[in-house]
């Protein structure tokens, strides 16, 4: 499989064809998910304002690099670009720092790893039929407050409608750190809808 | 009951993944019995796929400002052309699926950006082929020699393993005309490549940090030599990862 998609980057890169191919590329392969961008690099940011920014800025990258879209997963492959731009881009207007787990505490840490105690989970766990009538902007604050290595998949999973596997694509990670931080992402999310309900 | 050998965590991992249709028929049966069984899990999978709902419905995509789709099309050149129709475009991708375009990449080329450009193509290239490296040791003596003869930098091969950077091997890159040493180590899933400047190469590479097409780069010096790295990690810890082969001896 490296040796075939090898032997056709090459027959790319050595075909001489007009710069209106990758025009039509781009209208095609990124342009019909300018939305999932803008969705997802507004999360990532926390703005419209700036979503604008890197949604753009990200359309440019995904323009230069409309040779390497191979033709499967466009969505993910979008998404992949706005995501790094989105990092890239907070790190120098922002002063922003991507949490790795590396960073978390420890307590954090294992129970990112280990999913956590599932008795601690279910006592914070709100009646279900509380949550139906959340707001949605306490949904929002609840969102909006995780770490980015868990806001990043439960936005991708239960706002974007991704599959883990194209999850995994877009953050970089294997599928079991995509279940792990996801579950993790979502206890969390009721935690914080359980504390507002109660107080 | 519980799923067969799953431990609590385990088993909570695999409600969400059942709530969330990635399942397969018969671990979606497993499921479904365990979660009837124990009441602690019933319990979870009420709640996830409450929130499952609230998120879905509550939170729609958001909408695009007016006039963005014209804007991002206009920054990549589209809008002057006459708009073409949907079918036209589908069409014209089938063709460029066979004929994609080197345009771009070989305007970077005429850049300064081209070492960059041509690195990131190195690595993404290594990382397609059965190995990302030549040759393949965690041990830095047996790397090193490896390189004799085959460039004309005799790179820096650290040992980072206590900073959780496994080095993998080496291999060699040939950018920007020049054959430069490359050293591979690794993060978590990622691969990180790093390569030793030439004297020329130094010279140009003047940002202290980049990003390819969303691979990201790093230049750093140590001693009198100029390496620069690329990864698809992240930003920050490609900077752990350049001040620790600096520091190492």
């Amino acid at each position: 499989m490296g040796i075939f998609r090898f032997i056709i980057q090459s027959y790319e890169r050595s075909a001489c064809v007009d710069g209106n191919d990758s025009k039509a590329r781009f209208a095609s392969v990124v342009l019909p998910h300018l939305a999932d961008a803008f969705t997802l690099a507004r999360w990532l940011s926390g703005s419209r304002a700036d979503a604008e920014d890197i949604t753009q800025e990200a359309c440019l990258r995904a323009f230069r690099a409309i040779e390497t879209f191979r033709g499967e997963q466009a969505r993910a492959w979008v998404l992949t670009i706005v995501r790094n731009t989105a990092h890239s881009w907070l790190a120098k207007n922002r002063n922003f720092k991507l949490v790795s787990v590396d960073d978390l505490h420890a307590e954090d840490r294992t129970e990112m790893e280990l999913g956590g105690s599932l008795g601690e989970a279910a006592a914070m766990t709100p009646e279900s039929r509380l949550i139906a009538q959340v707001d949605a902007a306490d949904l929002e604050t609840a969102i909006a407050g995780l770490p980015d290595v868990f806001r990043e998949v439960v936005v991708l999973r239960d706002i974007q409608g991704l599959s883990y596997q194209e999850i995994g694509m877009v953050a970089g990670v294997a599928i079991g750190t995509v279940m792990s931080r996801l579950s993790r992402g979502r206890r969390r999310v009721l935690e914080r809808l359980g504390r507002r309900q109660d107080g | 009951m519980t799923l067969r050998g799953a431990t609590p965590e385990h088993a909570s991992l695999l409600v969400h993944a059942y709530l969330d249709g990635e399942l397969s028929v018969s671990e979606a049966v497993e499921a479904e019995r365990a979660i009837a069984a124990d009441s602690t899990l019933a319990a979870e999978a009420a709640a996830v796929r409450a929130l499952k709902h609230v998120l879905q419905t509550k939170l729609p995509p958001e909408r695009l400002p007016p006039d963005f789709t014209a804007r991002v099309a206009n920054r990549v050149g589209l809008a002057r052309r006459p708009r073409p129709t949907w079918t036209v475009l589908a069409a014209s991708v089938v063709l460029a699926a066979g004929l994609s375009s080197a345009v771009t990449s070989m305007l970077l080329r005429t850049t300064d950006d081209a070492i960059y450009a041509e690195s990131v193509d190195s690595h993404l290239r290594a990382l397609m082929a059965a190995r990302p490296v030549e040759v393949t040791s965690s041990e830095r003596h047996a790397v090193k020699p490896w390189f004799n003869g085959k460039s004309v930098q005799a790179p820096k091969v650290a040992d980072l393993s206590a900073d959780g950077f496994p080095l993998v091997g080496g291999r060699i890159d040939v950018i920007h005309g020049a054959p430069v040493p490359a050293v591979v180590y690794n993060r978590r899933l990622h691969t990180i490549s790093v390569w030793a400047a030439t004297e020329a190469q130094a010279e140009r590479l003047t940002k202290g940090a980049t990003s390819v097409n969303g691979t990201n780069l790093v230049v750093w010096r140590a001693g009198d030599m100029t390496y620069w790295a690329a990864s698809d990690l992240n930003a920050a810890e490609l900077a752990t990862f350049a001040r620790a082969f600096a520091a190492a001896p």
